[in-house]
């Protein structure tokens, strides 16, 4: 994997590593005193797993990936599905109900229509079954700030306390003693980078949003990061 | 502590004091707004931070232009501020790469210093030289000493008060002359070059410094016993792009270097013109074997060294091919040349030169399994994604506690498109010049502090070695083992050479 080290003056080692995962690419960057070169390189090894293990899991653009498999299931089949899908799905379901409807990862079925993630159902054990088989479940607008929350609790499991973790410039973590401006929490952008570029749909409308405009939140968790982003962005529009 | 740093300081203090309030308010509802203040807050440190730097910017704008105004010919802004331009704060950070920057410690203190230099051949070479001299206000071009008539007189305009000499013995003797710079045709170079020495002067030589192994070892020996100063016209050891690019391959950016491809093509014949033809073999040197080793001491010397400054580490062999195909006007110098210097470890540096086709011209390709650097265009290639030059940034900020705005966070990344790989500009933009100015520069503070800049003889000396090594395995067509008997006691890179002899 590329990467850089330095050795900083007060004796702790910086790693910088970069890679492309999740159709985007991956900044990391750890700090520590108490760590080896390598052993913050391993940390970043265990941290590109976590980001693949979870793209494996939630991208429905790769048909070998569980939520694709979900997205073919026949409606009324209950199938067991894996912790962090379930963990993600979950979490959209309630973050769904909590912005009324804003944040839905439903928006993307061919004939999307409001309510339709209600015909989700998530079981005990880890079950999940649905009662429509057009509805497509997309992660695209959450996996990203989840992956921040996997990789904080990693790295605080690792005993590494200074970090900073860019997915894609949209999604940037931050932990401790990092330069720039995000300290200890997640900013979040949604939008578009430019006119032409609409791929963020109002739930409530069905229309997609225009324009070439962001909207940018600062919150403790990556996951909300991106509920509220793209909530803020959508609301900002209406 | 800087101005920067202290305002950092009382904007960390406010901001904690704002985040107190906020928290002992109860603006912590769940609603994110506390959160959103916190980054409102965050933001207005930047912006302060960015007011300061832009006024603390100006101030040192407007400071130079004053100094500038006020010297008069010390117009030149110091070599170390030239570098920190560049992102090479202090040469210290680059001792590892480039230690030969040393040269320009003292420049500071040296202002008032002068060095008399004498120019020994000041034909096209020696005037390209002499042109970036006159600029020096530290040096004067006190003598001149040439047996072309022509060179002397052109060579006049640009220092019209130099003594004048037909014999360099002469100038040698002359007691106004600190140091000399040679600049005469190859074969020539040994007596000069030793004279100098023995006359108490120190030398900058262009390369290739010798026109046998032996002379060039015998220089760099002479060079250690009198403890006098030896240059070599290396000037890719003080081109910015260089530096900079030796700096990222050591540190691993581009990876493990397996490959150094070296290459210079031209489509000319090479000549100069002959104002008379008993002249031809006295003004087109370069292209007799009694005086030239051809494209490999008059190009390789450059890219060889190249190779060797990014790998770390000298050859253990080498081979070669070479040929007069094009350019058969009597010559006796290839016109094209092609070797292939060898690692036991594996790694290559391969070196061609063709004069007859110029399509891909000029360029050192060092190849690492994460990139390509180019230094000769002046940029870098990933082979898959490139770092984000704001982590860049970051991480070089942490490692020298140069904080600074960290500019990043947007809507998504896009890839580049498949298959276009534009790369990045070594230096943030396009190449200018090359490093012959700081080169010339660098000498005249040697022979002012009289320090002679670590392994800068050193790596003249196998920069020159290797382009007659390779020289010699074209001529013989054997795959020649490193010259073991010409080592000399220098561990580039902390590396000790292999001395295995087959």
């Amino acid at each position: 994997m590329p990467h850089l080290s330095r050795t900083i003056a007060d004796g702790s080692v910086a790693v910088y590593v970069w890679f492309e995962a999740m159709h985007t690419r991956v900044d990391i960057l750890l700090k520590s005193s108490c760590h080896s070169e390598s052993a913050l390189l391993e940390v970043t090894e265990g941290m590109k797993r976590i980001i693949a293990g979870l793209e494996k899991v939630g991208n429905r653009f790769d048909p070998s990936s569980e939520l694709a498999h979900l997205n073919r299931l026949p409606a009324g089949e209950e199938v067991e599905i894996s912790a962090s899908l379930y963990d993600m799905l979950s979490l959209c379901l309630y973050y769904n109900v909590r912005t009324k409807g804003l944040f839905d990862i439903s928006v993307s079925s061919p004939g999307f229509e409001p309510g339709m993630l209600s015909s989700i159902r998530l079981g005990e054990g880890g079950r999940f079954c649905r009662s429509r088989e057009d509805v497509v479940l997309d992660l695209s607008g959450f996996i990203k700030g989840y992956a921040l929350d996997q990789l904080r609790i990693y790295l605080v499991e690792c005993g590494l306390e200074n970090a900073l973790v860019n997915l894609g410039n949209s999604s940037i973590m931050a932990m401790g003693d990092v330069p720039g401006p995000v300290r200890n929490g997640c900013l979040t952008t949604s939008g578009n980078s430019d006119p032409s570029r609409r791929h963020i749909r109002n739930p409530l409308s069905g229309e997609y949003i225009g324009g070439a405009r962001t909207a940018q939140v600062f919150t403790p968790g990556g996951a909300e990061g991106e509920v509220e982003a793209t909530v803020k962005f959508i609301t900002e529009t209406i | 502590m800087s101005v920067i740093q202290i305002i950092s300081l009382i904007c960390d203090k406010v901001t904690q004091i704002y985040l107190n309030i906020s928290q002992c308010g109860g603006n912590k509802s769940g609603d994110g707004g506390a959160d959103v203040e916190v980054f409102s807050y965050l933001c207005w440190r930047n912006y302060v931070r960015r007011l300061i730097r832009q006024a603390q910017s100006h101030f040192f704008i407007r400071m130079n232009l004053i100094t500038m105004k006020e010297t008069k010919k010390d117009t030149e802004i110091s070599r170390r501020e030239f570098l920190r331009n560049l992102g090479m704060a202090g040469a210290g950070i680059l001792a590892a790469t480039s230690p030969w920057l040393s040269a320009f410690s003292e420049v500071a203190h040296t202002q008032k210093e002068r060095c008399r230099l004498g120019i020994i051949g000041p034909g096209s070479r020696g005037q390209f030289l002499m042109s970036f001299i006159a600029q020096n206000p530290k040096a004067e071009i006190v003598a001149l000493a040439d047996v072309y008539e022509p060179s002397l007189e052109s060579a006049l305009k640009i220092a019209p008060k130099a003594k004048v000499y037909r014999d360099h013995r002469a100038l040698l003797a002359d007691k106004d002359v600190d140091a000399v710079i040679v600049a005469t045709p190859l074969h020539t170079h040994y007596d000069i070059v030793m004279d100098a020495f023995d006359a108490g002067k120190h030398v900058y030589c262009e390369k290739t410094i010798g026109y046998t192994m032996e002379q060039c070892f015998n220089m760099y020996n002479r060079h250690l016993e009198t403890g006098l100063l030896f240059f070599s016209g290396q000037q890719r050891l003080f081109d910015p792009r260089y530096i900079k690019a030796m700096d990222l391959v050591h540190k691993g950016l581009f990876g493990k270097v397996s490959a150094v491809e070296a290459f210079w093509n031209r489509n000319g014949d090479w000549r100069r013109d002959v104002p008379s033809p008993e002249l031809e073999r006295f003004i087109n040197w370069r292209l007799y074997g009694e005086s030239s080793r051809g494209l490999m001491s008059e190009l390789g010397c450059h890219q060889l060294q190249v190779g060797t400054w990014a790998l770390g580490k000298l050859p253990d062999k080498v081979m070669g091919h070479g040929g007069i195909t094009f350019w058969k006007d009597g010559r006796e110098v290839h016109d094209n040349v092609h070797c292939i210097y060898g690692y036991d470890t594996g790694e290559t540096i391969t070196y061609g030169s063709v004069i007859s086709n110029k399509f891909y011209g000029l360029e050192e390709k060092i190849m690492g399994n994460l990139g390509t650097v180019e230094p000769e265009n002046g940029k870098y290639f990933f082979e898959e994604v490139a770092p984000a030059p704001a982590f860049l940034q970051m991480i070089n900020s942490w490692e020298h506690a140069l904080f600074d705005e960290i500019p990043f966070a947007g809507t998504s990344w896009a890839p580049e498109t498949a298959n276009v790989n534009k790369g990045e500009f070594i230096l943030g933009e396009r190449p200018k010049g090359d490093g012959t100015s700081l080169l010339t520069e660098a000498f005249v503070e040697a022979v002012i502090t009289g320090r002679q800049p670590e392994r800068i003889a050193e790596e003249g000396y196998y920069a020159s070695l290797l382009c007659l090594w390779g020289h010699e395995a074209i001529e013989r067509g054997e795959i020649m083992r490193f010259p073991e008997q010409y080592s000399i006691d220098y561990a580039p890179y902390g590396t000790k050479r292999q001395t295995t002899i087959s």
